[in-house]
């Protein structure tokens, strides 16, 4: 084993270095975290690759994850074009991921206290008092490329996340509410909001 | 972890060492693109804060919407004298408990968008230059009085729009038709509802539903047809698929070539090929009248059936002969809907009570879009769902204002106030002397010219420079609408508009103010304030909210100037005015005297009472203690009925029910032949039909919905939306970019893969105002033969991979430095 193999162990065992993040995704087609850890050689093909230069590099400040690709949803999501599936020489996106169906990288949720569509629901309900503050949207449902597979509209107006969602992010760059969209993606490998430490979504929001 | 290429490339470098990977890295050396996202970034989050529920303001002032025909009410909010949000009124009668959609909520934003037009500009050696409304003025004064003088009063043309406010339209009307004696004006309604006026004048012999949007709760069948509700008119469809959430026996129809959000509420779903739906409706009223479900005393009472011509009636055996040949099966084979689904929609639309019909841009934007409308009308007539709470045909109008400002005003080519036809001689005879025009007309004639002028299509073709001989029309003014982007084949119309003394008005740079010889800086709608009708025939005021930006003006304020320099000052009895709100309540007086005799009446809708009501008010109002009319034609109901001699009809004592429209009070029901035969048709070199529609984040040309941050992010630019078995076919995928062609014109789009159209369809968004992506160029101009009305839905088309995906997600508008250049880049 060379110096090189052990500090690149080193580095890939490092007990921080997994810095899972909301709207944050690796690639398409891309292996187990772990796995992708070790098998990345943070070459940046699939970053030159992206036609719609939608992958970015995380930087230094990211511990063991310097120089890998991510996903950075709230300003351009992945668009599942495929390019870059392609082109990685190690296997750390999986070149078998031609078709978009077979993507998943994170799986989008909705905040149902934010996003127009539920308060619209709630006010038509009764549950909320009209105030004339409801505004009618469908643009993650226009957006998704997965239209009327992944996301449906319930009762044609709550839309509603299954579980054939890709994680691709675009919902979130389209979504119109700011700053904080009201919808989401937890990457694959991201356990879920509670144990996702520091960078837990409701923290952020100041819930918690 | 958000870091440029640059600063990628340095940092990669640290990283391989670290990471040993200890392969070479491809690297080049590139601008940094991530950056573009993060310079549109920061407006977004500027005016991000701004909704309604957190944001103080001084007060609330009550207007409409300033986009689609629904006409939702809405409260502004100011502070310090600026606008910082919009809310719903709860109180309103068509945007129930005050919802509003996406674009609503945000259109105040626009009105401090830096790209707005401060100045006035005159083209000087091809270059728009700044000048002081004075000099504007004055230049149009001295061309417009040169070509009355050289070329005929015809040779001045005015296009208005659907969303200039009542009071302006019919200004601009009044100058034109009475004080130039020109019916060479038009407006941009004649794109997207022309044909429903003819349909509504052929069949009922006068415009605009009997009905309203209350119809939609009253309703136990509702058919939609030509209509993606859901993007288009997103607050009544919620109305209607809340409605049938509530009410799931309540039938649901829609008849469209693209399963549309609108269709997943529908209990049947009518799959038809663009520009064959008229077989469905034939199909329908065969099945109808085949089964036995037609009403027989409805029929009697209130139809006269007609040849398919118009030119003389019919027997209701010979109509049944004429659809006869509309089996369910033929049907099928023709539209490619199945023939269990026509009997299935007859049975329903026949035998449910109650059937309400919604349609819109899917009908009148048609070769044979007025025919269309017709035999929706007979499907209503046949089977007596007409003038019964639930039961109408209703058209919905596409702009806020297009019913009330262009419709009533009767400011179309054809129309005079009242939407009467011009041609009318007593009609004519009363507005001229309403107007006073042989006192103050400055064309020597002294009268409204009984002939129609052109449309809007034929305008175009015929407007052009001074040395283009075969082009009678030499000017134009154009307000509120973007007719180098609207227009269909565009290849042709540009050069037309450029050559032309073209006057633009509009807010923002657009692709037809950058082909004008002048742009005047308009005011945005809550700058000033004004009258706006909606589809359900209802007249809501918008009252001034703000001042107006500094440098800009009002289209009224413009209409008065122009009126004065031309010798009209006196027939505009307004003109002399200085408050804005002054002004346009003095034209809208005048206007209200003017149809007070008509079943439009507004006499009951002064101003005073505008202002007050928070629901604003729908016509026929005679007087100001009248409530408005839910439903026309119907004793009771119609106050028409009170008096009918006032109006100059003729209605039998004893009818409950009368069509007075028509001299015998009897709906048309015409024998229209279903073959689309000046459509546009697929051939082996252009294999795709190509249809085009709206998206819900998105307005028309996209001046103002591309300036949101919100919006635009949300739809940042056009696509074309193809089948996925025809994408297999030409090997592409999701996002390449293809090459979209019709024998005019072409766009290169990126690629969207569905499965929700017909296989063989396409469908492109209209609001891109990108050169390469601007969808009109590919749009078929033909029109329909009665109404004048462009075929936007129709198009030949064949589709070739460019290249693989390319971020386009520019949310391109026209800049103003672009003003001085008239390519479309």
């Amino acid at each position: 084993m060379s110096i090189f193999d052990n500090i690149k162990n080193a580095l890939n065992s490092f007990p921080v270095k997994s810095t899972y993040k909301i709207n944050r995704m690796r690639p398409p087609g891309s292996v187990d975290d772990d796995l992708f850890m070790k098998l990345c050689i943070r070459c940046a093909r699939c970053v030159e690759a992206c036609p719609y230069r939608v992958l970015r590099r995380s930087s230094a400040t990211k511990n063991a994850e310097i120089g890998t690709p991510y996903i950075y949803a709230e300003v351009a999501g992945c668009q599942l074009c495929m390019k870059c599936t392609s082109v990685c020489p190690t296997g750390a996106i999986d070149s078998s991921t031609v078709e978009m169906h077979q993507v998943a990288i994170g799986v989008a949720r909705i905040n149902e206290d934010t996003c127009m569509n539920h308060l619209y629901a709630k006010v038509e309900s009764g549950e909320l008092e009209p105030t004339g503050n409801m505004a009618l949207c469908n643009s993650c449902l226009n957006t998704c490329p997965l239209k009327d597979e992944a996301i449906y509209l319930k009762d044609g107006i709550i839309p509603t996340i299954t579980d054939k969602c890709t994680g691709c992010g675009l919902c979130v760059e389209r979504c119109p509410i700011t700053p904080i969209k009201a919808i989401y993606v937890v990457p694959k490998n991201m356990p879920d909001e509670e144990t996702a430490g520091y960078y837990n979504y409701l923290k952020r929001i100041g819930k918690k | 972890m958000d870091i440029s290429r640059r600063n990628l490339i340095k940092t990669t470098l640290a990283a391989s060492a670290a990471a040993a990977a200890g392969l070479t890295i491809g690297c080049k050396k590139k601008e940094a693109p991530q950056t573009e996202t993060s310079a549109q970034a920061p407006q977004a989050t500027t005016t991000a804060a701004a909704t309604p529920s957190t944001v103080a303001v001084d007060n609330w002032v009550k207007g409409v919407c300033r986009m689609c025909g629904t006409g939702c009410s809405i409260y502004v909010g100011v502070k310090d004298g600026k606008m910082v949000a919009i809310k719903g009124n709860v109180d309103s009668k068509t945007n129930t408990k005050g919802f509003l959609c996406i674009k609503g909520m945000n259109i105040w934003k626009v009105a401090y968008h830096p790209d707005r037009l401060t100045t006035p500009l005159i083209r000087k050696n091809g270059k728009l230059e700044p000048a002081t409304w004075d000099e504007a003025l004055t230049l149009i004064e001295t061309k417009f009085k040169e070509f009355h003088k050289k070329y005929g009063y015809d040779s001045v043309a005015y296009y208005g729009s659907g969303q200039c406010t009542t009071e302006e339209s019919y200004t601009f009307n009044k100058i034109w038709k009475g004080g130039f004696g020109s019916n060479m004006m038009d407006g941009n309604p004649r794109l997207c509802m022309a044909s429903a006026v003819a349909g509504y004048l052929s069949s009922f012999g006068s415009d605009e539903p009997a009905g309203a949007y209350e119809d939609i709760e009253n309703a136990k069948c509702i058919f939609i047809t030509g209509s993606n509700t859901s993007e288009a008119h997103p607050i009544l469809f919620r109305r209607i698929s809340s409605y049938k959430r509530q009410n799931p026996n309540v039938k649901i129809i829609v008849c469209e070539p693209r399963k549309t959000q609108t269709s997943k509420i529908a209990d049947l779903w009518m799959p038809s090929l663009p520009g064959t739906d008229l077989a469905i409706f034939n199909g329908m009223a065969r099945e109808i009248i085949k089964n036995d479900w037609h009403n027989k005393e409805f029929i009697a009472r209130h139809a006269r059936f007609t040849q398919g011509d118009g030119s003389q009636a019919a027997t209701f055996d010979e109509y049944i002969k004429f659809i006869d040949k509309y089996t369910p099966e033929y049907v099928e084979k023709v539209t490619g809907c199945p023939a269990a689904s026509v009997k299935q929609a007859a049975e329903w639309f026949a035998k449910s009570g109650a059937t309400l019909s919604l349609w819109c841009m899917g009908l009148n934007q048609r070769s044979n879009g007025v025919w269309a409308n017709n035999l929706i009308h007979n499907l209503h007539v046949i089977t007596g769902n007409i003038g019964k709470p639930g039961a109408d045909s209703f058209s919905l109008t596409g702009q806020p204002n297009a019913c009330g400002g262009v419709r009533e005003t009767g400011s179309l080519a054809h129309l005079l106030p009242g939407c009467k036809p011009v041609t009318i001689e007593p009609w004519r005879k009363h507005v001229e002397s309403y107007w006073k025009v042989a006192e103050h007309s400055i064309n020597p004639s002294k009268a409204i010219n009984p002939k129609p002028g052109f449309p809007a299509v034929k305008l175009f073709s015929s407007l052009g420079g001074e040395n283009e001989a075969d082009k009678p029309v030499k000017a134009v003014l154009i307000s509120t609408t973007n007719p180098a982007q609207t227009l269909p084949n565009l290849n042709k119309f540009v050069p037309n508009i450029k050559n032309a003394f073209t006057v633009v008005i509009d807010i923002f740079p657009t692709r037809t103010a950058q082909l004008a010889s002048v742009v005047l800086p308009a005011s945005f709608l809550y700058e000033k304030g004004g009258v706006y009708g909606c589809s359900e025939r209802r007249s809501f005021l918008t009252q001034k909210a703000i001042e107006p930006l500094e440098g800009t003006r009002a289209d009224l304020w413009i209409a008065c100037q122009i009126a004065k320099r031309m010798g009209l000052e006196k027939y505009i009895a307004w003109s002399n005015e200085e408050d804005i709100v002054k002004m346009a309540e003095m034209a809208w007086n005048d206007y209200i005297g003017c149809t007070a005799n008509t079943e439009k009446t507004l006499a009951g809708a002064t101003y005073k009472r505008l202002k007050e009501s928070t629901t604003g008010v729908q016509w026929p109002c005679p007087s100001e203690d009248h409530p408005g009319t839910y439903k026309r034609y119907v004793k009771g109901m119609d106050p028409i009925f009170d008096d009918p001699k006032r109006y100059g009809y003729n209605i039998p004592a004893d009818a409950d029910m009368f069509f007075y429209g028509r001299p015998d009070g009897k709906i048309n029901v015409f024998m229209r032949d279903a073959e689309p035969k000046a459509s546009e048709k697929i051939s082996k070199e252009y294999p795709f039909l190509m249809t085009t529609g709206r998206v819900i984040e998105q307005w028309h040309t996209g001046t103002m919905t591309m300036r949101i941050p919100e919006t635009a992010a949300a739809h940042p630019n056009s696509y074309i939306e193809i089948h996925v078995n025809d994408a297999k076919k030409l090997g592409l995928s999701q996002g390449d970019m293809v090459k979209v062609e019709s024998v005019r014109g072409e766009n290169i789009l990126p690629v969207r893969v569905v499965n929700m159209t017909l296989e063989g369809v396409c469908f492109v968004p209209m609001h891109d105002q990108k050169g390469n992506r601007m969808v009109n160029f590919i749009c078929s101009d033909v029109v329909d033969a009665t109404s004048g009305e462009p075929d936007y839905k129709v198009s030949a088309v064949k589709i070739t991979k460019v290249s693989g995906p390319q971020k386009v997600d520019d949310r391109y508008v026209v800049t103003k430095a672009e003003l001085d250049s008239p390519t479309f880049s």
